[in-house]
């Protein structure tokens, strides 16, 4: 089928005077700027490390909206179709966009060099002129039609199922409070979607243009057993056995790089899991559809650091387990962090060395002689007005804050992004509106400010200081 | 022929449209706060202290992670800065970030590395709140980063009130603006 769909396209990416078989590998090296471009804008040149398509169409193809600009939507199955206003439900579609014939080989060429579409209107200045050849755009064609919007198997008429992990360590008690506040908000969620789906089949308008992606939801606990190996099979079995559109919260004290990996590889947007440390990933590991609150020891040293500077210690050392990867890298690219000879070597001569031992609850104490402050990614207890009228609403005012603000932040992001999902429901579409949206999102956790943006992974960019014994957190920003 | 003429007119529009990318105002700013503000070097400066000085400033707002127009105003604005090297026209260049929790100086020499940007050009970063009260002064703020404004601001000499230059004018249009100013 896949060798038919192939042949297809170069059939249909036929031109004027000759066909070119497009190689979508090719394509996707210039979409991603593997492969760089020579391009102008405005006049001036903008550079190959920031003139790749995907920067402002997205990963997903399916483009945005930021600023005043209307980024249009450019995947094959809206590109070389003719457009109308109605083209691409809740897509960015842009003026210069409406109206136009479908694109050809040849007409998307002329518009990548000269900037003018099919229906003869000039793109915006922001759009860059490109140097590419007539191969070059055969090969983004090849790769703007493999995109072919298939809905994920997640995703059934009548319903969306979403999960949650549940890692063996975790306490009952913090897994039910985790679990109480999602199912909460679903069914209030699927108690509104009824109406929405009986208004969806109102009028023709309303069938066609508003409410099509409304769909109950039905959360999975994915409770994982036994030793962490062994995860990676058992997610593929829970997978198997009823595929989910995306993961919501989640709680692990454990290692969580099996849940990570299963949502890179299964495209599954996968929010604000809560955890005592972030995965142990390698360089191979992709981070695109893992959201995350907060980097844990990462954040937690650049604050350390921060603190020390302002205390004009120059030399620190690192006290107690930290995986040996952490280490090396702080070794080498800071000269201020000392190995354990060294700092022997220093003291000896008289300086200060300050000491940074991250704890067992991935909080960090730093102390410089007397002094002392302790760094943590979320202080014991959260106040948070919005979420704790929403608790009391719902009857879980009991439950820990800290939990039931966390997993109402996730769930709430997972509705944010569904609402803005077209036809196809693309994850990295969805994704994509969080990155955008979730800083004007209400925050009903403890961190002071959540935001993410293109290639941002975590939300909250500081971490909680106390300074000596005391109980008194304050956030600070490295 | 009804739609013909409809037609002519969308084009019309259209085009007038691309001419005029932009719109210029003058505005008036108020005098800058004390902010500390991090440069690339990790080094403290003053706004107000680097607008004390008697040259023509060029200042624009951006943020590392933007997926719009800050890499093609950064690119335009380059461009410009070299062709004003050429006349012999000192300018003075700021960029502020809008997006400072993830705009580290490190951070922002990364995004800046591939511009080819000359001597002064400085892109700042700072506190939170600092960077918000600048952009709520230049009146930038959107609400979020990814509503930010296309906004160039040209401050043609000490004392003088800003131009301000909102939406995508090409390098032709701001090397006249800020020469003839």
């Amino acid at each position: 089928v896949l060798s038919l769909k192939a042949l297809l396209l170069t059939l249909l990416l036929v031109s004027g005077e000759r066909a070119i078989a497009g190689n979508a590998e090719r394509g996707k090296a210039l979409y991603f700027g593997k492969t760089t471009l020579s391009a102008q804008v405005s006049g001036a040149d903008l550079p190959g490390q920031r003139n790749a398509c995907v920067s402002c169409h997205r990963h997903s193809a399916l483009g945005g909206f930021e600023a005043d600009l209307v980024v249009p939507a450019i995947a094959g199955r809206f590109l070389f179709q003719p457009a109308s206003p109605l083209t691409g439900h809740s897509l960015p579609w842009a003026i210069e966009q409406q109206e136009r014939p479908a694109y050809t080989l040849d007409s998307l060429h002329e518009a990548l060099t000269t900037g003018v579409s099919p229906a003869g209107r000039r793109l915006r200045s922001v759009m860059p002129r490109y140097q590419l050849t007539r191969e070059d755009v055969a090969d983004l064609s090849a790769y703007l039609s493999q995109l072919d919007g298939r809905v994920p198997p997640g995703v059934r008429d009548d319903k969306i199922y979403l999960a949650t992990v549940i890692t063996p360590d975790v306490q009952e008690t913090d897994s039910q409070a985790m679990l109480a506040t999602l199912n909460a908000f679903i069914r209030a969620k699927n108690a509104a979607t009824r109406q929405e789906l009986a208004r969806s089949r109102v009028s023709a308008r309303s069938q066609q243009q508003m409410y099509r992606n409304y769909r109950s939801w039905e959360l999975l606990p994915w409770r994982l057993t036994g030793a962490a190996h062994t995860w990676p099979q058992q997610l593929e079995t829970l997978f198997t056995q009823q595929p989910v559109f995306g993961m919501v919260s989640g709680m692990s004290g454990a290692d969580w790089s099996a849940i990570h990996r299963l949502c890179e590889s299964r495209e599954l947007p996968c929010l604000f899991a809560q955890l005592r440390q972030v995965p142990q990933l390698t360089e191979q590991d992709t981070a695109f559809f893992n959201v995350y609150f907060h980097s844990g020891l990462a954040t937690h040293l650049s604050v350390a650091e921060h603190w020390l500077k302002s205390k004009d210690v120059m030399h620190y050392q690192l006290q107690g387990p930290l995986p040996a990867p952490t280490q090396l890298a702080l070794l080498n690219q800071n000269s201020a962090w000392l190995s354990d000879e060294l700092a022997s070597s220093v003291k000896s001569k008289g300086a200060v060395v300050a000491l940074v031992k991250p704890q067992p609850d991935s909080s960090v104490e730093v102390s410089i002689g007397q002094e002392s402050i302790r760094i943590a990614d979320a202080p014991p207890a959260v106040v948070n007005a919005r979420s704790n009228a929403w608790l009391l609403k719902n009857g879980l005012a009991h439950l820990p804050t800290r939990i039931t603000g966390m997993a109402l932040q996730a769930v709430t992001a997972m509705a944010e992004i569904l609402s803005h999902a077209d036809l196809s429901f693309s994850a990295a579409y969805c994704l994509e509106r969080l990155e955008h949206g979730l800083e004007s999102m209400p925050n009903y956790t403890g961190y002071e400010r959540l935001s993410l943006a293109p290639g941002q992974r975590f939300a909250a960019k500081g971490s909680f200081v106390a300074l000596g014994g005391s109980q008194q957190w304050t956030w600070w920003q490295p | 022929m009804k739609a013909r003429i409809l037609t002519l007119a969308l084009l019309m529009t259209s085009s007038w449209a691309i001419a005029s990318d932009y719109a210029q105002r003058v505005q008036d700013v108020g005098a800058i706060g004390a902010a500390r503000l991090i440069a690339r070097d990790g080094r403290v400066h003053s706004l107000a202290q680097d607008l004390e000085s008697p040259e023509t400033v060029v200042l624009n707002f951006f943020f590392t992670s933007c997926s719009s127009f800050c890499s093609t105003q950064t690119a335009t604005l380059a461009e410009l800065q070299k062709r004003l090297m050429q006349r012999n026209k000192k300018v003075r260049f700021i960029s502020l970030s809008i997006d400072p929790d993830s705009d580290t100086p490190d951070a922002i020499r990364k995004f800046v590395s591939p511009f080819g940007i000359g001597a002064g050009w400085q892109f700042y970063t700072g506190k939170f709140d600092d960077m918000l009260q600048l952009q709520k002064q230049f009146d930038v703020y959107r609400g979020s980063k990814a509503a930010h404004a296309p906004v160039v601001l040209i401050r043609s000499s000490l004392g003088s009130k800003w131009l301000r230059v909102e939406g995508y004018p090409d390098l032709a249009a701001l090397e006249r603006l800020v020469v003839a100013r």
